[in-house]
């Protein structure tokens, strides 16, 4: 087994700066290096909190005064308009990009760059209603299975330490609009080389069911001019984000929320 | 000509949140934050006309502002603003206080990357805040991509400390 990976290689990884080929190593790495693992857990969370820490200008209308010294004070209607549509798209896209940004962009690219890896999508997409009509299951039970249900129930958001060949990465968790807890996962299958997209959310009686996953094959060995745009046909990634604006998904929880939310499930 | 120029106007206005965030990042406060942006937009303005339409503005403005901010800091050797000490030593075992503590930490985190030395700074920012490639941000800052990784993993070093609370022990997920 080797031994712990350099740290900017991980440090590259977070940043989504590896190529999908190294990314989809170090994915497979950390899952057995759980110093490793939580290294990238902790750069990201710093990668989450600095992005945080700074997003307030994002959110805000820009200041009068310096639209004015833009377009001068003759253009202030104009001005006004404009800041106007800035403000309106700031917060349109704030909920998306909260929760984009929270998740990490890092590990957003990492997967985004393992999905454009992918050559051949092999399962369905479950996508229930794309205006939110009620859930039509395509194939598959929408229960998850043990392994999952034990990780979606119990651990907190990162890599989870399982047995099974599948690897469980928790991504994040929010709360949708009717205030129904939700987590983001990602299941890797080295062997099949299958990467699943999913989000599950938790009932009032505690029963998780898939609001949506999304499958697709990793083929590292895959051309680069084979790459499927993301917006393309591979597995359809448009799916979860369809699925996150349906469900209302806002910013994910902090760490320490995370945990209170946890906790109480355990009562 | 006029078209283009109100083209680049309505531009910048647009831009204008993302550079705040940038100046916010550099600066720590938002009102020396905005002093900056202001001064980049009027600096940018006169210079508007050496502007290729159809290159990237953003990075176009950044740069304008990362060379105000550094030109700034050269001529007062100040600090922004000092850490409190009792800021760092905030403890946070109640749990009903979670915003607070949420702000807490992200002050934290600001009065930190204040600490940080300006090199350092600007390329944690440029990466981790706005996104920036390794590569990108080599090329915007004159500098070779191994400088831009080992700064990085210094800066990162000097904030990573911070994330080594009780709270994050207790997040291994390997039990």
């Amino acid at each position: 087994m080797d031994a712990v990976m350099d740290r900017q290689t991980l440090a590259a990884f977070v940043d989504g700066a590896l190529s999908p080929e190294d990314s989809a190593g170090v994915v497979m790495h950390l899952a057995d290096h759980p110093e490793d693992a939580a290294h990238v857990d902790a750069l990201m969370e710093l990668n989450a909190l600095l992005g945080e820490a700074y997003a307030a200008p994002l959110r805000e209308p820009a200041p009068e005064r310096i639209v004015t010294t833009i377009l001068g004070p003759a253009a202030r209607k104009t001005g006004e308009t404009a800041v106007a549509g800035g403000a309106i798209r700031a917060g349109r896209s704030d909920p998306r990009g909260g929760w984009r940004r929270r998740l990490g962009r890092s590990r957003r690219a990492a997967v985004a760059a393992l999905l454009a890896a992918a050559v051949a999508v092999f399962a369905v997409v479950l996508d229930p209603g794309r205006f939110g009509e009620p859930v039509q299951i395509l194939s598959a039970p929408p229960s998850v299975d043990a392994d999952l249900r034990a990780a979606l129930e119990t651990a907190p958001s990162g890599p989870v330490g399982t047995e099974t060949p599948q690897r469980i990465t928790l991504v994040g968790t929010f709360l949708d609009k009717t205030g129904q807890p939700c987590r983001e996962y990602e299941l890797l299958d080295p062997e099949a080389m299958a990467l699943t997209q999913g989000v599950a959310c938790r009932s009032g009686d505690g029963e998780w069911l898939t609001e949506v996953s999304v499958a697709s094959r990793i083929d590292p060995a895959a051309d680069r001019d084979a790459f499927v745009p993301a917006s393309g046909a591979a597995g359809d990634p448009e799916a979860l984000d369809r699925a996150l604006d349906r469900l209302g998904a806002g910013m994910t929880l902090s760490p320490a929320e995370e945990r209170t939310l946890i906790a109480s499930w355990g009562r | 000509m006029r078209a283009l120029e109100s083209r680049f106007q309505r531009d910048l206005v647009e831009l204008v949140p993302r550079l705040r965030r940038f100046a916010y990042a550099l600066c720590g406060t938002t009102d020396m934050a905005d002093d900056l942006v202001q001064a980049a937009c009027e600096r940018a303005l006169r210079n508007a006309s050496v502007f290729q339409p159809g290159t990237r503005m953003d990075s176009w403005m950044f740069r304008i502002i990362q060379n105000l901010w550094l030109d700034d800091r050269r001529r007062n050797k100040v600090r922004g603003h000092q850490i409190d000490p009792d800021m760092m030593a905030i403890s946070d075992d109640g749990r009903g206080a979670q915003m607070a503590e949420d702000r807490a930490t992200l002050e934290k985190v600001r009065a930190r990357v204040d600490q940080l030395p300006d090199d350092l700074r600007l390329v944690l920012v440029l990466v981790t805040i706005e996104g920036r490639s390794y590569r990108e941000a080599a090329d915007e800052l004159g500098i070779p991509i191994g400088t831009v990784m080992s700064r990085l993993s210094r800066a990162r070093a000097t904030l990573l400390p911070m994330m080594r609370t009780p709270d994050s022990r207790s997040r291994t997920w390997t039990q």
